[in-house]
């Protein structure tokens, strides 16, 4: 009964169009209000000269006077600079700690359901909550952790200041954050671990190799694209900290953590430079496609496919 | 050989013990930030930093959650969050399913210049476009609304790259199957593809419901009227009128996480399943 | 494929019908005569939400008027008040009034054009604000574009409690800042956890308070940043010594470690003294939202020196929105709620009309809520009778905003200790001047 042809799609080739029309079709038009209008204004208010409270003005165009300011701005410059840190350490802690947990979790554990539901916790808890736990937790002063810190003998001067640390405070934040989003990525890591045929280990393991030989020569390479998916995925993420931010630091002690999404916040709602911030948003958007172009081009050197 | 392979097993008997304890261990560690905020929900509010370190107060003090109950404004609160949710599952549902099927299954030309075009958006960040947005959303009468929060989070390009890839996972085989019995284009979506799909879609929806529960950006800068704040900007009120009054404000946030938890216990079964099966991994 | 079409053709329909499903878009209605819709829609922070005064007066305006006053919350902390406001007014929100709290946000909102003239409105419903306000009034290009509603000058509020238990008489006027410590060193204990002294550390005008009193400019002449100035650099060793070095306060870390805040001093009874404005005697008189086992007592602001014997002065406004759907509304509401702010928020008003009985008054009626603890006399020789001149109590000119942010943030460094108080200084003046000298 099943005849098929060398060609199997080309007999609906034709109609295919109009029935794309109509299932794209919603779609699309809310993608071009939403997301596409939002971004070609951004781009729009980002050449003109809109930087003062009160009438919208947008008939002055400056081209890219507000970008040549933005590079003259130390403290833009700054805020740049933290959020790439905060990236750094931000991915590195969740892809290995994901990765690590996934890789635990894989193995038939005792009460294995009721600890993978404790992990999986943090993701929803609202921000605010967050912030309020976090603050209360990590008080130097009275919170429990340095009270539980100084019960081991930590010397008092030595107790870190977590939050209210101008150097300690972006690390918490990454710290944080990590906790927050820990679930995502093990599940991801989970399910493509669950895709690695068993029979692969079971010949490893009769040739002789240890768990170390298993994990670099059989398990990492088989998840990269997995790995990969979710460093891209992650990197763009955490660049989006600024509700994590405002809730715990709001940019403090000082401007320690005044990552870029909370200076472009700023310079709008704050100084009402609205084109400059509208500059810097841009930037930043053309930074983390940069960085994901990058990613892309690099993968062949680590994916396996 | 007896003695040895019992050692052995032995061995590996401690080794999956210890390593349990351990994950069980980093589990709790997770969890207790919770363990601290559901602590302090009970305690009496002058009490929350006395005894940092005692979970479990001297004395059990019910008044916080009765203040959080018969509050005015946070039922509200909670009924406007949990309607935003319900009116944008479906929406999205159907929205973004469609597009992803005919990104998945149909032919057409531009396919995947117009699916490169919509993934390069996943990077703007929102707090980037949020002036534009605003001046945007007042030019549609959408400001203090809850359809300023809805109707963008019904064209999600994350969950659009999702469903696309779990649905190329299904044979086309099925496909061609329906269209011999003579169905079309729309029947094959509803009557195969979607059911096939529900670990992807059981994802989409969890997820979806967790992200909008807790959003704080959207709706603090959207919703002005006090009797339509939704839960989250509703809890930030609750820290700025009570200062100082810590345990209420977590006995307000502990009422908040319920649902989500709930929900994600119960759907856990269906989205590592939904993951590994959407191809995403490759 | 006719049957997709249709599929289509109904969800489009549906859509507006489920807008009108609960908490729908509000139908764009004919403009409506603002009088013919009893109700006023005013801007209000959270705090104010919870505020027990505000209900009071705005339940008292709607008794007298029978006009309904609609608030609309701006969720988040008071600071982010503007972030919301500026954006919703500037993209055209039609709400009726807002109150400006801080001379910054006046000039801005003056600057920006966003603030409706109310000679004719006020004289449309019947109000004559030079008779109430007199020389409180400011007007800009000749337009009246906000009445104040009180003026606010600083005071020291003092826990009697406190003193009595330390055994330390009640402090008199007139005294210096080196008073002040001392009494505050005797009032600390830390076994009870009690402090002798409170600054609201959140508030950038404390750590140039000393030079303000001393009436030192923040600007030179050619506009950069006078802060390389040594008076400033006094005041503001002078809040890091109060916690630090004399250790009669909460160190900054402290302070932002337990969120201490502008109202913690009258929530918690734990600080024996606080230098804060007038407008804090409508907390002490608010026992609902305040409740408290102690008493307190008022005097006037120590002296920073021989050249610094002045009183910070500062005063909120009400204004009506350039947009207001409801202007009369509005205007009625602005001269109603800003005549009698004091009634129910405390403070003293901005008006030049009150009779002098009014004035016993109003004083007996802060000393009468205070439980007898203050007197008439003590009010008035410590608000209106002191022995000190007046001062603007912030930085108000070109950039005011970004420069008072830029003094903050570097306070904020210096306190938590992590910069020292000349890299501070020299950090203020450099970034300061940067900003100030842009084009």
């Amino acid at each position: 009964m099943q005849v098929r042809s060398s060609s199997r799609l080309t007999r609906f080739t034709p109609r295919d169009s109009s029935t794309a029309l109509l299932f794209i079709g919603p779609f699309f038009l809310g993608f071009v209000l939403f997301n596409l209008l939002p971004l070609f204004y951004s781009i729009f208010l980002s050449l003109v000269d809109f930087n003062t409270l009160g009438q919208i003005r947008t008939d002055r165009f400056v081209w890219l006077a507000n970008y040549a300011r933005a590079f003259a701005d130390r403290l833009a410059l700054a805020s740049y600079g933290r959020s790439f840190l905060f990236s750094l350490l931000y991915v590195a802690g969740i892809i290995v700690a994901s990765l690590f947990l996934a890789l635990l979790l894989n193995r038939d554990l005792y009460l294995r359901t009721l600890s993978r539901t404790m992990i999986y916790m943090p993701y929803v808890a609202n921000v605010i909550a967050i912030g309020m736990v976090w603050s209360i937790v990590l008080n130097p002063y009275n919170g429990p952790v340095n009270a539980l810190l100084a019960l081991v003998g930590v010397p008092e001067e030595s107790l870190p200041q977590w939050l209210l640390g101008v150097r300690s405070s972006l690390p918490t934040l990454a710290g944080i954050k990590v906790w927050q989003n820990l679930a995502f990525q093990t599940i991801v890591f989970l399910a493509a671990l669950q895709e690695v045929p068993r029979e692969l280990y079971e010949c490893a393991q009769i040739d002789g190799a240890g768990w170390w030989r298993k994990l670099f020569r059989i398990t990492l390479p088989l998840i990269s694209p997995t790995t990969f998916f979710l460093v891209v995925v992650t990197v763009i993420g955490s660049f989006n900290s600024f509700a994590l931010v405002k809730a715990l630091t709001n940019g403090g002690p000082g401007s320690a953590t005044r990552i870029i999404t909370l200076f472009i916040y700023e310079q709008a709602f704050k100084y009402s430079y609205y084109s400059y911030s509208n500059a810097l948003a841009c930037l930043l958007f053309l930074f983390i496609l940069a960085v994901t172009v990058v990613q892309w081009r690099l993968q062949k050197r680590w994916v396996h496919y | 050989m007896g003695a040895l392979l019992s050692s052995q097993k032995a061995r590996g008997v401690a080794l999956q013990a210890a390593l349990s304890l351990f994950v069980f261990a980093v589990g709790l560690l997770m969890i207790t930030p919770f363990l601290f905020m559901l602590s302090a929900s009970f305690k009496l509010p002058g009490l929350v930093f006395v005894e940092p370190l005692r979970l479990i107060p001297r004395v059990v003090f019910l008044g916080n959650f009765q203040r959080v109950f018969s509050d005015r404004l946070y039922p509200l609160w909670y009924w406007n969050s949990i309607r935003i949710v319900l009116l944008t599952i479906p929406l999205r549902g159907f929205v973004v399913s469609l597009a992803a099927y005919a990104f998945a299954r149909l032919r057409f030309r531009g396919k995947n210049l117009l699916f490169l075009l919509f993934m390069a958006t996943m990077m703007i960040t929102p707090e980037a476009t949020l002036v534009p947005r605003y001046l945007l959303y007042k030019a549609f009468g959408l400001i203090d609304n809850q359809w300023a929060i809805i109707v963008p989070a019904v064209f999600d390009v994350f969950f659009l790259f999702m469903l696309r890839q779990f649905f190329m996972t299904i044979p086309q085989e099925l496909s061609e199957a329906a269209f011999i019995d003579g169905y079309g284009h729309l029947r094959i979506y509803w009557r195969i593809i979607l059911p096939l799909s529900a670990p992807a879609l059981v994802t989409m929806i969890l997820f979806t419901f967790i992200w909008i529960w807790n959003d704080y950006a959207n709706p603090f800068v959207f919703i002005n009227s006090m009797k339509k704040q939704l839960i989250t900007t509703g809890l930030q009120f609750f820290q700025s009128r009570e200062g100082a009054n810590y345990a209420l404000q977590m006995a307000g946030a502990t009422f908040a996480v319920i649902p989500t938890v709930i929900l994600f216990t119960l759907t856990q079964k269906y989205f590592v399943q939904g993951i590994a099966t959407s191809g995403i991994k490759g | 494929m006719r049957r997709f079409v249709h599929f289509w053709l109904a969800s489009l329909l549906l859509l507006p019908v489920a807008s009108f499903a609960g908490g729908g878009q509000e139908g764009k209605a004919g403009e409506q005569k603002a009088a013919e819709e009893k109700v006023v829609t005013v801007f209000a922070s959270s705090k104010a939400m919870a505020d027990n005064s505000w209900t009071l007066r705005n339940d008292a305006f709607e008794k007298e008027t029978g006009i309904k006053v609609d608030l609309q919350l701006v969720p988040g902390s008071e600071e982010d008040f503007y972030d919301k406001t500026d954006i919703a007014v500037m993209g055209g929100d039609t709400t009726d009034c807002i109150r400006l709290t801080n001379p910054l946000n006046i000039a801005r909102y003056v600057g920006a054009g966003f603030l409706m003239p109310l000679d004719d409105l006020l004289k449309k419903v019947g109000s004559d604000p030079q008779k109430v306000f007199g020389k409180f009034l400011k007007k800009h290009d000749g337009k009246l574009l906000y009445l104040p509603y009180e003026q606010s000058i600083h005071s020291v509020y003092y826990n009697k409690k406190i003193f009595d238990e330390a055994g330390v008489p009640y402090p008199k006027a007139p005294w210096t800042w080196d008073d002040y410590i001392a009494t505050a060193k005797k009032l600390t204990n830390k076994d009870k956890g009690i402090y002798g002294s409170y600054f609201v550390l959140d508030w950038e005008y404390y750590y140039y308070m000393i030079a303000r009193q001393r009436n030192i400019s923040a600007y030179k002449a050619d506009r950069s940043s006078n802060y390389d100035t040594p008076a400033f650099k006094e005041a503001m060793k002078f809040m890091y010594d109060l916690g630090e070095t004399h250790k009669v306060q909460p160190t900054f870390k402290e302070y932002r470690a337990n969120k201490y805040g502008w109202d913690t001093w009258a929530a918690t009874g734990k600080f024996g003294m606080i230098c804060i404005g007038s407008w804090f005697t409508g907390l002490l008189t608010d026992e609902v939202t305040y409740p408290r086992d102690w008493d307190w007592g008022i005097v006037e602001t120590p002296a920073a020196g021989p050249s610094g014997k002045n009183n910070l002065m500062a005063g909120g406004v009400w204004a009506v929105l350039k947009k207001a759907k409801h202007t009369l509304n509005a205007a009625r509401y602005a001269a109603w709620v800003s005549e009698r702010w004091y009634v129910e928020g405390g403070g003293i008003p901005a008006r030049v009309n009150l009779t002098e009985a009014e004035v016993q008054d109003l004083l007996g009626g802060i000393a009468g809520k205070s439980r007898g603890s203050v007197t008439v006399a003590d009010l008035k020789s410590a608000l209106l009778q002191n022995s000190l001149g007046v001062v603007d109590e912030k930085v108000t000119g070109p950039k005011a905003k970004e420069y008072t942010d830029i003094i903050y943030r570097q306070a904020e460094l210096y306190m938590s200790g992590e910069q020292p108080l000349d890299e501070t200084m020299k950090q203020i003046k450099e970034q300061s001047d940067k900003i100030l000298l842009q084009k």
